[in-house]
Formats: structure tokens, C-alpha cells, sequence
């Protein structure tokens, strides 16, 4: 084996390979990869995918309210005369944000609280801990959000905030049972008794080994966080209009079903299609990284 | 002259398993481990050879008795020491693929140690993992790999450049052999030898297999349920073995070639189960297995007594 | 021991499907059991003992893919349906594996899983007892195999149990209903080795009483000197000398067998051996000639590394793979 500065990076594309060797093994993982990467493709170009891209504005036009699916609105127009199906790309977006934003700060936020009342366990840091998410968790997501809702102002920014805040919770679970059991591990132990730092042990040799399970659960949990945000603003605490979101798309829409179903099954469609992307997606990971560690 | 490197005085170690009870894992070993010289500690499972390890590197503390460094009181566990002794005994755990960190590659396992320790070394002593490997006879260029990507033997051998990384002068190892191939045992217990020799290092070597502490121990000690049933030097040990336990052990290992089946003792077979150590049996703890148990010994404990120069033995046969 | 023949496989070829190919694991592995043989297969991690024993029972991973005959009683276990097999699994043959821990399920107790053992071993030979003839043969089943109070260790689970207590408790399992073969993959290894011996001393007991045979895979050579009739000394898939226990001992052939005595840690003393210099091959690209001669010092670069030798007889019952040694 030669001498090589590029070792780590072998290291990645072979890991990369591998991984999509054992992936490429399940066909519904591959459904959901593709899934995943098309609708995020989507909702970032959505300008240039959508046919009517305007129509996610400030728009009306009376003329062509209330069109069935047909080949000039693949999902029929909105009683302001929108096309739906531009809409639905355009909602992508807002639907991603809210997820990768209550993702991206509740997972490095739960992640840490947990590691740290894992590795110091039966202290008051942990019990401290603990007992925060305890209080937390006790309380349904979107009771809570509601209630922020309800104090702050309706809009996408508090809607990401109210979910948030509740979201953390589960992670730091999920890292606290982990440090746990890492704790009994020699080369956690082999640290310690060289005087290594907790902040370094934590951090260096403890979170690379959680990463598996948290990139599982944060992959599913995309499509609960979107689940939930749909919810939010089915009651009109998210995304305010004109600016579309699919919950506020099917919560308008239901009004006028069933004659007009294209309003409410379109968007409905599309929150399923992505709940189901990221679910296949966290599935094969889940498989990935057991067959990983049977290795 | 020679001060011993490791001193144990009446070293206990008591575990609590419920109300009032307790598991005597390590119930008052002395010994002695002086500079250069390997002490092999034999016994089986619930013999509290690991606990006598664990509490020497400061993973526990000591319920009763002393543990000295060089004339140092080192009774309480490592996170009480200061720094620098950490970096001074150290320790090679039995399983090679749970200690090395599976996530991190070679070079940041090996990293640690001499970053948290490098004021130990005195600038002849390997700095860099790619020495450290050098010296323990692996190729440098194993820094970049993961600890999967490597055999056993190798892990073991990147443990042991782990534990060298701080230059110690006591390295405990507990069974760093027995999860390898015999023809890897080979090779790494000759890397051992050949450090020790190299950096005048002393061994506490931990082990059941008795075959292979004929051939690495200066002096054999045995313990049966947290206690020391014999010490001697190791030819002493095993040609002239006092003890029933010993002579026990040592009538019931497989052995090879002939000339070994007439160095074993007359068979001695073994009976019973080992009795778990929260139910130690009153008397000396090894009557209910002895078969040449007197009366006086279910109800006295022996002391340890010199039968010969250098020889030590726990027995009221003696 | 008589001379019926129980067990012959011939040619046995298993291969692994990988990321990175095929590992070509098995290579026509051939040897015979007779009735109340102890046969030892002896060889160093990754030699392909553990996936003999899965092939011979049929247990191999998905990604595996085995050829050649294995001949039970004359029927060829390769060819035979389903059903005859699982038939064979409850009736004929039985496997003890190497930790006794995870071979036992947790959450149930010892008598639980011996009982639905014998029962279903029972019900492939017809036979119907009710529920207190088959606790009475689990429990002689314990009592045989020298566990002391049967009643308390059929009550218990089995992490109540020491290693010891329940390596025998597997092999009251295998042995309750009488079976012609047992495979027993390391049985000693993970226990003491007062209690490795007492586990090995009732495994010969077992043999002599009950005439069953016996295949003992292990890498421990003083194991095998000591509880096993013939020998089959596996490297890199192949076996490379095969013969009566006796006479490999007294007269090892292979170059593989010698170095491997000359690693053994000996009583008398005389220190440690160098190793065996380099490493197994990958069953990636096995070299075509003999698997060992990387590693062989007296092997000769030309034969050996292109014609893979075939097992000779060198004396009495006692074949050897390899060039360099002829037979007289």
C-alpha cells in the first residue's frame, strides 16, 4: 500500500462505494434516494421547473379558476385561477426549510445535552438534564407549538421556533442511551485514564460511534418535522399566504371537495410522496449501518 | 537497591451487590513487580486477576490496602493522580477490536497519548504514530486505515504501541493474547519481550493459559477468588507446584508433546464449579474443591507462608 | 469405533459473494467419519472450519454458494429436500457452537428450550410423549452431561447459569434425543480450562457410552491431542495433512503443521517460536498452487506456487498435501 497523503480521501470514496453497493441491494432504497434527490432538485429550482411560476405570488386570474387536472395545469387551477401544480413545487420549499431548519438546530442541540448526561451519569448534570427533557417531552408537539403560535406571530420563523423547541428532546434521548453504553467501551476508558479531557471524549471518540443511529432518525424524522409543519399551517400557524404551503393548500381546498378534489388530493399526494422518499431513505440507512457494524 | 516499580499491601477491592452483601473481587493481595522483570498473574474466571489490574491503572479505587509507584502512594483512582503519573502505568485490555476506536483511524488513536503525555518523553522515545508503529513492527503506512481494516494481531499491536505512546514503566496486560491465533501469539508476545527488553519496561501479565506463562514470566503468581494461593519464580512454579489449585490448573491443561504430559502433575481432576465470589465459602476458599481438604481448613484461612527461598504458598498443608 | 462409514464429503467447494468478488473459501475439501470417530478439524481463524460446519448442516449465509457431495448414510445432504433435511437437523445430526451464551435465548428458560428441542425431535421420529415424559428425558438429559441438581438448572434462565453450566446445557440439548453426529465448533475455548477439561472428558464419555461421532473443530493443537482419534489440519480453506492423532503428533509432515506445533507455547520451557512469517492469503485471488507456500520455508517457488498439491498417503491412514514432502 503506498505511502499516501490521499489515504483519508481513499478512505471516503471507498466507503461511499461500499455504501452504495449494499444500498443499491434493496430496490426500495433506491426509489427513495431517487425520491429525495428530485424533490430536493425541485424545491431549488423551482423558478425554472415550475410552468407558472408566478402564480406562487400575487396572482389571480379569474378566467381560469377552478380548472380540472388537463394538459395546460397538470393539477388544475385554485379558485384565484393558480396552477396548483406550480404551487406544490414552490410549497416544496417552505416544506424543506422547515425541516432541515428545526433538524439542523434540534439534532447538534439534543445530540450534545444527551452525550453529556450520558458520559456523566448519575451526576447532577445529569439529572439536571434528564429531568429538562422529561418536562419536554411530556408535551405534545403541536399542543406546544400551537401555544407558541398563539403568543407569537403567525408566521413560518415562530412555526420552525414552536417545533423546535419539543424536537430536541428525542435526540437527546437517543444520544443519552447511547453514551451510555459507550461508557463501558475500553477505549473510552483507555481516555479517561489518560487524563483526556470530557469535552474530547465526548466529542472525538463518543459521537463518531452515535452517528449511525441519529443520521437514521434525522432522515425519518424529516417526514414527521414536514408531517407536522403541514399541520401547522392546515390551522393557519405557518407559511402565510400568498406565499403557498401544502397544508394551507389542503386545509383551503377542503372546502370545496369533492367536487373540486384536485385542490386537496394534489398537495395531499405530494406531502405523502415526500413523507415516503425520506422514510425509504431512513430505512436503508437503518440497514446500512447494521450491516456496517456486522462487517 | 532495587525499588520495586509496583507495590501492593493487603490490596482489596470489594464490589456492593445488595443489601450488606458484597462481591470480594480482590480480597488481599500483596505483591511486588520490580524494574525489568515480568510478573505473570494466573487464574480463572471470579479469580479477580482483571480487578487487581483495574484497580493498579486507577479505574477503581481501592477499598482497603496500598498501591505504590516507586515508594509513591497511588491508593485512589486515576482521576485523583496527578497527570503525569497516568502517563506512567499503563494498560493492554484482552479484547484487541473493542480498544481501538472503531470510528477513528490509526494515527488519531494514537495521537492521544502523545499529545496528553508528550512532556514524558525524553526525545529518543518514538514521538509520532508512524514511529510508534515502527517500534511495535507494524509498516507506517497503517496511519491512515481503520482498526476493521486490520487482524486481530495487528490491533493488538497498535494497543500495545497505544500504551508505549506515554513511555511507561509498568505495562499491565490482561490477556493480550488470548483472542489470537497461536502463530500471532507468537509474534506479538516476542514484540513484547523485545520492547521490555529495549526499554526496560516491567510486565504485569495477566492470563489463564499456563503454557504461555511458562515461556514469558520471570515470576508466577496464581490467585483463586480474590486471593494469592502461591508466588514463586517461574521455573520453581511450575516444576515443584505447592498449592492443590495449582497443582489442579495445572493437571488439566491440553498439552502437545510428551515431554509436557511428564512435566504435569499426577492428574488431579478437576471437580466442581468455581463458586461465585459473593458466596465464598468460610475456611480457606478452596476446600470445597480440594481433594486433600483437612477439617482445619473449612474453618481457618491459611496465611501466606515462605516454604522455600522465594517461594511463597497460602496452603495449611504447609 | 467401527468401520461404518457415517459422514464422507468429497470435493466441497464454498464460495462467498462480496463487495469485491467472490471469496473462494472451501477448496475441494474431502474427508470420512466413521460411527464413534472423534475427528478433529484443526486449523487457525478464518481456515474455513466454521463455514465447513455450516455447509455440512446446511446453514450457509445467503451470500454463500457451496458444490461437491456430502454423503450421510450413503444420501447425499446437497440433494436432499427440505423437509428431509430439517428432518435430519431434529433426528441425526446436532451443532454445539463456540459461545454458549448467544446460543442460548434469554428470555427463556433452560427447561423451555430443551423441552421444544426434544419435542421437536420427538415429532420427526413419530414418536408422541406427553409433557412429563419429555421434561423427564430433558432432565436426564442434564444429569447426563454432569450438571448438578437438573430440577434448579430446568428452572433457571440462562444467565443464571455460569459459561461452564451452560456449555453443557447446549450440549444436553444436542445429545437428549440420541443422534449419530454432533459438530462442535471451539467447545472449550471460551470457558476455563478446568471446566474446558471436564466439558471434554464428557464428550469422550458421550462417544463411548452412546457410539455417537463426534467432529471437534478447534485451533487449540493440545485440545485435539487429547479428545480427538484422527486429525484434519485445515489452512486457507484446504486440509493439508490429515491422519490418526497419534501419528501427526509423533511425526508431523506438513510445513503448515510443523510451524504450528513450533508456535504452541511449551511447558518444558523453551521459550516462543518466531510465528509463522507473513499472513494468510486472501480468498479473494487464491494463488493456483498450494495455498501455504507464501508462507512455506521450504517451499520451491516453481511447483508449489502453480499445481495445488493433492492429499497423499504417506504412511498408514496419514495423507499430506504438499510437494515438498514426498511419500516413501
Amino acid at each position: 500500500m503506498s505511502a499516501d497523503k490521499y489515504g483519508s480521501l481513499r478512505n471516503l470514496t471507498d466507503k461511499a462505494k461500499r455504501a452504495w453497493y449494499r444500498l443499491s441491494k434493496n430496490k426500495l432504497s433506491i426509489v427513495g434516494f431517487i425520491g429525495v434527490i428530485v424533490i430536493v432538485l425541485a424545491a431549488i429550482f423551482a423558478p425554472y421547473i415550475a410552468p407558472y411560476p408566478s402564480h406562487a405570488g400575487k396572482v389571480v386570474d379569474f378566467i381560469n379558476a377552478n380548472q380540472p387536472p388537463s394538459l395546460k395545469h397538470l393539477c388544475g387551477t385554485d379558485p384565484m385561477g393558480r396552477d396548483v401544480f406550480s404551487r406544490i413545487i414552490f410549497a416544496l420549499r417552505s416544506t424543506l426549510l422547515m425541516g432541515v431548519v428545526v433538524l439542523s438546530i434540534s439534532v447538534p442541540f439534543g445530540t450534545t445535552m444527551g452525550l453529556i448526561a450520558g458520559y456523566f451519569q448519575g451526576s447532577l448534570i445529569d439529572s439536571f438534564i434528564t429531568r429538562l427533557t422529561d418536562i419536554f417531552l411530556a408535551v405534545p408537539p403541536l399542543i406546544l407549538a400551537l401555544s407558541v403560535a398563539a403568543l407569537l406571530k403567525p408566521n413560518l420563523m415562530n412555526a420552525m421556533l414552536a417545533i423546535t423547541i419539543t424536537w430536541w428532546t428525542w435526540y437527546a434521548r437517543l444520544a443519552y442511551g447511547m453514551a451510555v453504553t459507550l461508557n463501558r467501551e475500553y477505549y473510552v476508558r483507555s481516555a479517561q485514564l489518560l487524563g483526556a479531557s470530557w469535552v474530547h471524549i465526548i466529542f472525538r471518540e463518543m459521537l463518531p460511534n452515535c452517528l449511525s443511529p441519529i443520521l437514521t432518525k434525522m432522515t425519518l424524522d424529516m417526514g414527521i418535522v414536514i408531517m407536522t409543519a403541514a399541520a401547522l399551517s392546515f390551522v393557519g400557524l405557518g407559511e402565510q399566504p400568498p406565499t403557498p404551503a401544502l397544508g394551507t393548500m389542503i386545509s383551503d381546498g377542503a372546502k370545496y371537495m369533492p367536487t373540486q378534489w384536485w385542490l386537496t388530493v394534489f398537495p395531499a399526494l405530494a406531502i405523502m410522496i415526500i413523507v415516503l422518499s425520506f422514510n425509504l431513505l431512513g430505512d436503508s440507512f437503518r440497514d446500512l449501518f447494521s450491516t456496517e457494524e456486522k462487517q | 537497591m532495587n525499588v520495586p516499580v509496583l507495590r501492593l499491601s493487603m490490596l482489596k477491592k470489594y464490589f456492593p451487590y445488595k443489601k450488606g452483601l458484597f462481591v470480594k473481587a480482590v480480597d488481599g493481595i500483596n505483591l511486588e513487580i520490580f524494574p525489568g522483570e515480568t510478573l505473570g498473574l494466573v487464574g480463572e474466571s471470579g479469580s479477580g486477576k482483571s480487578t487487581v489490574a483495574y484497580t493498579v491503572v486507577g479505574m477503581y479505587a481501592p477499598t482497603e490496602g496500598k498501591i505504590t509507584y516507586k515508594g509513591q502512594d497511588i491508593s485512589f483512582p486515576s482521576k485523583f493522580r496527578p497527570h503525569e503519573m497516568k502517563g506512567r502505568i499503563r494498560i493492554v485490555f484482552q479484547d484487541p477490536n473493542s480498544s481501538l476506536n472503531p470510528r477513528r483511524t490509526i494515527r488519531q488513536i494514537l495521537s492521544i497519548p502523545l499529545k496528553l503525555h508528550k512532556n514524558n518523553s525524553n526525545g529518543e522515545f518514538p514521538s509520532s504514530p508512524e514511529a510508534l508503529l515502527e517500534e511495535v513492527g507494524i509498516s507506517p503506512t497503517y496511519v491512515h486505515r481503520f482498526s476493521r481494516s486490520l487482524s486481530g494481531g495487528e490491533r493488538q499491536l497498535v494497543a500495545i504501541a497505544h500504551a508505549l505512546a506515554t513511555d511507561p514503566d509498568l505495562v499491565l496486560l490482561d490477556e493480550p493474547t488470548s483472542a489470537l491465533d497461536v502463530s500471532i501469539q507468537a509474534k506479538v508476545i516476542n514484540r513484547l519481550v523485545d520492547l521490555q527488553e529495549r526499554h526496560r519496561l516491567s510486565y504485569l501479565f495477566i492470563t489463564h493459559d499456563l503454557s504461555l506463562m511458562r515461556n514469558v514470566a520471570h515470576r508466577v503468581a496464581i490467585m483463586y477468588l480474590g486471593k494469592m494461593c502461591e508466588i514463586a519464580k517461574t521455573r520453581e512454579f511450575f516444576e515443584n507446584p505447592l498449592h492443590p489449585y495449582t497443582q489442579m490448573l495445572l493437571s488439566s491443561i491440553p498439552v502437545v508433546t510428551g515431554e509436557e504430559e511428564q512435566l504435569k502433575p499426577k492428574k488431579i481432576t478437576s471437580r466442581g464449579e468455581i463458586p461465585s465470589p459473593v458466596n465464598i465459602p468460610p475456611g480457606c476458599s478452596f476446600n470445597l474443591r480440594c481433594p486433600f481438604a483437612m477439617d482445619k481448613c473449612k474453618e481457618v484461612d491459611p496465611e501466606m507462608k515462605e516454604f522455600e527461598a522465594e517461594h511463597h504458598v497460602r496452603c495449611h498443608l504447609y | 469405533m467401527n468401520d461404518t462409514v457415517l459422514l464422507e464429503v468429497k470435493d466441497l467447494n464454498v464460495h462467498y459473494r462480496v463487495y469485491e468478488g467472490l471469496l473462494h473459501v472451501l477448496n475441494d475439501i474431502s474427508f470420512s467419519l466413521v460411527e464413534g470417530e472423534r475427528l478433529g478439524l484443526v486449523g487457525e481463524t478464518g481456515c474455513g472450519k466454521t463455514t465447513t460446519f455450516r455447509a455440512l448442516l446446511r446453514v450457509l449465509d445467503s451470500n454463500a454458494t457451496s458444490r461437491g457431495t456430502i454423503l450421510y448414510k450413503g444420501k447425499d445432504l446437497s440433494r436432499i429436500s427440505h423437509p428431509e433435511l430439517l428432518n435430519m437437523r431434529r433426528t441425526e445430526m446436532s451443532m454445539i457452537f463456540q459461545d454458549p451464551t448467544s446460543s442460548l435465548n434469554p428470555v427463556f428458560t433452560v427447561g423451555e428450550q430443551i423441552t421444544s428441542v426434544i419435542k421437536a425431535s420427538l415429532q420427526a421420529r413419530n414418536v408422541n410423549l406427553n409433557k412429563n415424559d419429555v421434561k423427564n428425558i430433558a432432565l436426564k438429559a442434564l444429569s447426563d452431561v454432569l450438571l448438578p441438581d437438573p430440577e434448579r438448572i430446568f428452572e433457571s434462565y440462562p444467565f443464571q447459569l455460569s459459561g461452564g453450566m451452560r456449555q453443557r446445557v447446549c450440549i444436553a440439548m444436542s445429545v437428549a434425543t440420541e443422534r449419530k453426529l454432533l459438530l462442535a465448533d471451539e467447545p472449550g475455548t471460551s470457558l476455563d480450562v478446568t471446566i474446558q477439561d471436564q466439558i471434554l472428558r464428557l464428550l469422550n464419555n458421550l462417544v463411548k457410552t452412546t457410539g455417537m461421532s463426534v467432529i471437534l473443530a478447534t485451533h487449540s493443537l493440545g485440545v485435539v491431542r487429547e479428545a480427538t482419534d484422527r486429525v484434519c489440519v485445515m489452512y486457507g480453506g484446504e486440509i493439508v495433512e490429515i491422519g490418526p492423532t497419534r501419528l501427526i503428533f509423533a511425526n508431523p509432515l506438513h510445513p503448515y503443521t510443523k510451524a504450528l506445533l513450533a508456535c504452541v507455547p511449551k511447558l518444558t520451557g523453551e521459550g516462543f517460536a518466531e510465528g509463522i512469517p507473513g499472513e494468510m492469503i486472501g480468498y479473494l485471488n487464491p494463488p493456483p498452487g498450494c495455498r501455504f507456500q507464501p508462507r512455506c520455508i521450504f517451499a520451491d517457488k516453481g511447483e508449489c506456487s502453480q499445481r495445488k498439491p493433492e492429499l497423499k498417503i504417506y504412511e498408514k491412514d496419514h495423507f499430506v498435501a504438499c510437494h515438498v514432502i514426498n511419500p516413501n
